[in-house]
């Protein structure tokens, strides 16, 4: 017997009110939407330090002992919120770092490994980068990811981004 | 003359428990028009809000605070109503839980937005979704908008950054379509 499959036509609601008259052209969209998220710039770029600070609290707070699981699971949601930050105002290098530090964590949790200095190294990295600290010159910038990219591999612990970019088993 | 686009009746429901996600995500949809939107941090609260409300459009990040949203997308696409069962829903996914992309898809979302969101990405995904017909499917295997589709028109906004979409790259083979065209789900 065959597995039953079940095809409904759908009216499209969101379709039939984007196109009610009036409304508003791509470009026009795209541009007022654009200013409306610059109005955030102040008080979101200024959270970043705080963003980068509560990471910093939980890694003090381990000290000596090793990072359990669900710690590392919570950082790096936290560096999610970084992300959504760094990448929507343009800090370009911070982005790097966060996503680094992403690639550390997700590999640490993977591999069941706690050591807080990996951590630590990559949250200097970001409190160096973050809006009001070093403005570095990019062979600085460079030798400081190839750094992170040393730990990394120390660890054994790949980029999440090649893990997306390969091919999905169909 | 350009195509306009009227989201002034529309009514959203933002899910995601990074808040300046919502904030920033809530700005694009007033710059587009889009002033009746609900904005939440968890996924049983989206389902009070959905049962509560009339949405015609769900952006919804895939890891929320209290569940995964795939949980959540699974809740819409089996709810008795139709009101609800059908809604779009666009889900948006971090740096972090991009192997969650195929999840994202097997759960029955419409499309899946790469964070951080820009705004003609997000603005193309939902008027693409909006002009896209696709009827709905109910299998033993998945319940979700029709995968197996054909592109009338790509999507616009080809010249945007090619990264924007969680999809590329994944989905064109899966679903059997021109690589040269987006390959949004």
């Amino acid at each position: 017997m065959g597995k039953s499959c079940k095809v409904t036509p759908v009216k499209n609601r969101l379709g039939q009110l984007l196109r009610l008259p009036g409304g508003i052209a791509r470009d026009e969209a795209v541009e007022a939407a654009g200013q409306a998220v610059e109005t955030l710039r102040d008080e979101y770029v200024n959270a970043i330090p705080g963003e980068i600070g509560a990471l910093e609290a939980v890694v003090a707070a381990a000290g000596r002992r090793k990072l359990p699981p669900q710690e590392l699971q919570a950082m790096l949601d936290r560096a999610g919120h970084l992300l959504t930050l760094s990448g929507t105002f343009g800090y370009t290098l911070l982005d790097e770092v966060v996503k680094r530090f992403c690639d550390l964590t997700s590999g640490m949790i993977e591999k069941d490994i706690g050591d807080v200095a990996p951590v630590s190294v990559h949250l200097r990295a970001m409190r160096l980068v973050c809006p009001g600290g070093r403005s570095l010159e990019e062979g600085e910038a460079d030798n400081m990811l190839k750094g992170l990219e040393l730990v990394h591999a120390h660890y054994g612990i790949e980029r999440l981004q090649q893990d997306m970019d390969r091919p999905q088993a169909q | 003359m350009e195509e306009s686009f009227n989201f002034s009746q529309i009514i959203a429901l933002v899910v995601d428990g990074d808040r300046y996600s919502t904030g920033i995500v809530s700005q694009i949809l007033h710059g587009f028009g889009l002033n009746r939107h609900y904005v939440t941090t968890s996924g049983e609260e989206a389902k009070k809000l959905l049962s509560a409300e009339k949405f015609d459009l769900v952006i919804t990040e895939c890891v929320l605070p209290d569940m995964n949203a795939r949980k959540l997308v699974r809740w819409v696409r089996r709810h008795a109503s139709t009101r609800i069962r059908y809604i779009p829903i666009v889900m948006l996914t971090g740096y972090s839980h991009l192997s969650n992309v195929t999840a994202a898809r097997d759960a029955g979302v419409n499309s899946v937005v790469r964070k951080p969101v820009a705004p003609a990405t997000l603005f193309d995904h939902i008027t693409w979704s909006a002009r896209t017909e696709r009827p709905f499917i109910e299998a033993d295997a998945y319940i979700g908008p029709c995968r197996r589709f054909k592109f009338g028109e790509a999507a616009p906004g080809l010249n945007r950054r090619s990264t924007d979409h969680a999809t590329d790259g994944v989905d064109a083979q899966a679903y059997h379509v021109d690589e040269t065209q987006e390959a949004v789900i």
